[in-house]
């Protein structure tokens, strides 16, 4: 089985083509996750503290994740550009409120033109003072790139996966900005 | 099935539908499985969520992820993911 130059070189290619399309991943960004001019009708004259957990750092060979620390600050971002509360606090002590998100599930797909990306997180606000829930709430979203948009596959799944969590922060936080605190 | 079972085991009583839950049950768990072929199917990922039936809130959650090299049949990425559960709730 003799292979010739031709073949090596189409080889070559396909592989090439393959790496070039499937590349390394890179997680969802927190500039990728941050609502543009956030704005949700209502300004709390408290501090709060955000928390987030359940979040996955992201490999070279992973799928896309969203790491905790990302999308804290893409939180954090939204309620400061928002002015929701008054002030984000950092550290343990001096908030009014302390703002619980943690990640429960990312449905992400392997391969496929069209990629939607299904997330769910679990809100919790609960006032510091008497450590009283105030709002508990299942907060579902989810983003869809086509190959229009972003030819890469990892591209494509990195942007599905900020867009369902930028919704998922713009559902959350309108959540929080029709309670009566 | 294999969730059920593994919830049983820990002395609760399961059960299991489609349907929306009775009005008396005390949590609702779901569940979400990916699959992937390497010579024969495997799971990939599990995530079992436990939920406040009146809210659908979720309680507590946990996650098992194999790739290929390091698969588990089902029942034992059930028997991690339930027992982290279990763990983490001490």
């Amino acid at each position: 089985m003799n292979a010739t130059p031709a073949k090596y070189g189409v080889f070559v290619a396909a592989v090439a083509l393959v790496l070039v399309l499937a590349g390394c991943a890179s997680p969802a960004s927190r500039e990728g996750m941050a609502l543009q001019t956030p704005a949700f009708g209502k300004q709390f004259p408290y501090s709060v503290r955000v928390q987030t957990s359940g979040g996955a750092d992201t490999g070279a060979v992973d799928t896309i994740n969203i790491s905790d620390a990302d999308l804290k600050a893409a939180i954090e971002d939204a309620v400061v550009q928002s002015k929701l509360f008054a002030a984000v606090v950092q550290g343990k002590d001096g908030s009014d409120y302390e703002l619980n998100v943690r990640v429960i599930s990312l449905s992400k797909p392997l391969f496929g033109g069209t990629l939607t990306v299904e997330f769910e997180a679990a809100w919790s606000l609960t006032k510091v003072e008497g450590r009283s829930v105030v709002m508990r709430k299942s907060v579902k979203s989810s983003g869809t790139v086509t190959m229009g948009e972003a030819f890469a596959f990892v591209t494509r799944a990195r942007l599905a996966v900020e867009t369902a969590a930028r919704e998922n922060i713009s559902l959350g936080l309108k959540t929080i900005s029709g309670l009566d605190l | 099935m294999l969730i059920a079972d593994k919830l049983r085991s820990k002395g609760i009583t399961v059960t299991t539908g489609t349907e929306p839950p009775v009005s008396n049950v005390e949590a609702v768990v779901t569940y979400i499985d990916k699959w992937m072929w390497d010579i024969t199917m495997y799971m990939l990922e599990l995530t079992i969520t436990i939920r406040d039936p009146k809210t659908d809130f979720p309680i507590a959650s946990g996650n098992s992820f194999h790739t290929s090299l390091t698969r588990l049949s089902p029942k034992d990425m059930v028997n991690e993911v339930i027992d982290n559960i279990y763990k983490g709730a001490k």
